[in-house]
């Protein structure tokens, strides 16, 4: 085995401490009596209390049926963004093949701004609606990506084994495409539902009165000030957003498995 | 005429690198096994693209039993492809990937059982029904996409460069088996190979390409030892080649005039231009120690290396500026000679063992 160095395991032991400390905290601060103190003891009180409260009850279920929405929509978008390009990739010039990119890179101020703009331009009434698509047409290019990367993977030789075969071109794409980039289209689904469930700016540019996600309540209870309620709530959210991260990686590590065959 | 391809061309600039396929024609008979076999980059590939239609040909036919299909797309074509890296579908079991064709052409589910189970039984892998993709080796790959290309009964089979991922053993192996199933199923075979050995041991018939011109078309034994272009007797064994100009002839001979002397070569029908190349096979070539009294064909030369192989030596002679390589057999009469590098030794050969072909561009 290779000796480490031991100057390089020192930054990263530094880095992983800055990190993760606030996070632990966050996390220490739901499970204590009294959240500023540490010697106060143990109690389980404010997550019981957080389960009674439907104020933080409900932004938490529309943050939850905007992600799995817009999250939908927006593979669907970015999957067939993906297959066109990697069919007509030979026609498009590459710096319009890199603008679907720009999405990623637009301040999200900017990204918020324009669509709230646009929606007004064609006189949308603002709310869950909105927020959907909203959220559905940044995390699309995300999706686009990561869709982009596994079709380029995939065998050419495959389709034409299919066609070859006897199938149909719209038989090639549900019978071996599609079944192939699942693991891809899974890690964007779950990706993008993530990104939709945390995000704060663009919800906040495109929701208007009526509509609360989670990420917008927070940020309205923070002005009362930190209630215990809080921590236990992104404990929740830290738990959640943890298994969805555990949950991208352990398909990407089945899919490298397959793929080694 | 099963398969009848008529003056085929296409024309294709891939990376800036231009390609033009010359007109070909060719026709293959049923059930025959007939190679596509040259260098890469030489049209080969593209031919049974052509086939396939997976390429348009720019102009020409493709005739498949008195059916046009010169312009159907590859599924309405009644011919399959064993794809160079076997291209199985990896979501599929191996069971599946051979009942791909027949779900989609809704044949019954018994019929599917017996059909894909009887595919698994001709080329022996039975027992691999329910494995994945990634469960087995390159060799059952092999025999999967085979049994997959089999199993609806096409017309033709297409087989590129089949056997070029499986390691050399292996190689030989299946080389023996793929010619068995051919036989066995009756169907024509068409490979596309750059290895001249497994064309010559598996075809009836071959096709010699290069620059996308189709060189000589024949048996194996037509191509090895009647080759109508010098890259053709190159490319197929081993030669020696001695250039040089037509000085005379008699009723049965020409005489080659060459910087290593004046050679007779007996006469074999092939317009002739000035120009010559004299092509000698080093197993048709012998060794001497002493002049003897052969006085034709002769060249003499010193040993500058030696390989013994069991059942023949092979040695390297060298001439003036050339060398020569000549295999001989470890025949009982040839015990007693010792041969050693550094010998002096001439060579010679009979006079109708020799090639004489135009040299190109001339």
């Amino acid at each position: 085995m290779r000796r480490s160095n031991p100057f390089v395991a020192a930054i990263f032991f530094i880095a992983i401490f800055l990190l993760y400390t606030p996070l632990f905290y966050l996390i220490l601060q739901t499970f204590l009596n009294n959240p500023n103190d540490l010697k106060s003891g143990f109690t389980l009180n404010w997550l019981i209390k957080l389960f009674h409260s439907p104020s933080l009850w409900e932004p938490l279920m529309t943050s939850l049926e905007i992600g799995i929405l817009s999250a939908s929509l927006a593979v669907t978008v970015g999957t067939l963004g993906a297959v066109g390009l990697v069919e007509f990739a030979s026609l498009l010039p590459v710096s319009i093949q890199s603008l679907i990119m720009l999405p990623i890179l637009l301040p999200e101020v900017i990204t918020g701004l324009s669509l709230l703009l646009f929606f007004l331009l064609l006189r949308v009434e603002l709310g869950f609606t909105t927020v959907v698509m909203a959220h559905a047409s940044f995390s699309a290019s995300f999706v686009y990506f990561i869709m982009l990367e596994q079709l380029k993977k995939l065998d050419p030789q495959m389709a034409e084994a299919a066609q070859d075969l006897g199938a149909k071109p719209h038989e090639i794409l549900w019978k071996v495409t599609l079944p192939n980039i699942i693991p891809g289209l899974m890690g964007g689904w779950l990706l993008a539902f993530t990104l939709s469930f945390d995000d704060f700016l663009i919800s906040f540019f495109t929701s208007g009165a009526g509509l609360t996600t989670l990420p917008l309540k927070i940020y309205s209870l923070m002005k009362i000030g930190v209630t215990p309620e809080l921590n236990g709530l992104s404990f929740l959210m830290i738990c959640i957003s943890t298994f969805l991260v555990l949950l991208l990686v352990s398909k990407e590590q089945s899919r490298k498995w397959v793929l080694r065959g | 005429m099963p398969l009848e391809l008529t003056g085929l061309t296409k024309t294709y600039n891939k990376d800036g690198s231009g390609f033009h396929l010359f007109p070909v024609d060719l026709s293959i008979e049923t059930g025959e096994f007939f190679c596509l076999l040259g260098p890469s980059g030489c049209g080969k590939t593209t031919v049974l693209r052509l086939i396939g239609g997976f390429e348009t040909p720019n102009s020409g036919k493709i005739t498949l039993n008195g059916k046009d299909i010169t312009h159907l797309p590859p599924h309405k074509r009644n011919l399959h492809t064993v794809f160079q890296r076997y291209a199985l579908f990896p979501h599929l079991s191996i069971f599946e990937n051979i009942a791909f064709s027949l779900r989609l052409k809704k044949v019954t589910r018994n019929e599917i059982q017996e059909r894909v189970l009887e595919a698994l039984r001709l080329v022996q892998i039975e027992d691999l029904k329910d494995r994945r993709t990634y469960q087995i080796s390159g060799g059952q790959a092999q025999r999967v996409a085979l049994a997959r290309a089999l199993v609806d009964q096409p017309e033709v089979l297409l087989l590129d460069e089949p056997l070029s991922a499986l390691d050399p053993e292996l190689r030989v192996k299946m080389r023996e088996e793929l010619k068995a199933l051919c036989k066995k199923v009756g169907l024509t075979f068409i490979m596309v190979t750059h290895d001249q050995e497994e064309a010559l041991q598996l075809s009836d018939r071959m096709a010699v390409m290069r620059d996308g011109q189709c060189l000589q078309v024949g048996t194996p034994k037509t191509i090895y030892e009647d080759p109508i272009d010098p890259f053709v007797a190159r490319f197929i064994g081993q030669v020696n080649e001695i250039t040089g100009d037509l000085t005379g002839e008699t009723p049965e001979t020409y005489a080659l005039q060459s910087s290593l002397g004046t050679f007779r070569v007996k006469k074999n029908g092939h317009p002739l231009s000035k120009r010559l190349n004299l092509i000698l096979r080093p197993e048709k070539m012998r060794l001497l120690r002493q002049r003897s009294q052969i006085q034709e064909n002769l060249i003499e030369g010193s040993i500058c290396d030696l390989t013994y192989l069991g059942s023949r030596t092979e040695y390297t002679v060298k001439v003036k500026d050339a060398t020569f390589k000549v295999f001989e057999q470890e025949l009982e009469r040839l015990k007693k000679r010792k041969l050693n590098v550094g010998d002096n030794v001439y060579l010679t050969w009979r006079t109708e063992d020799a090639i004489l072909l135009n040299t190109p561009n001339s």
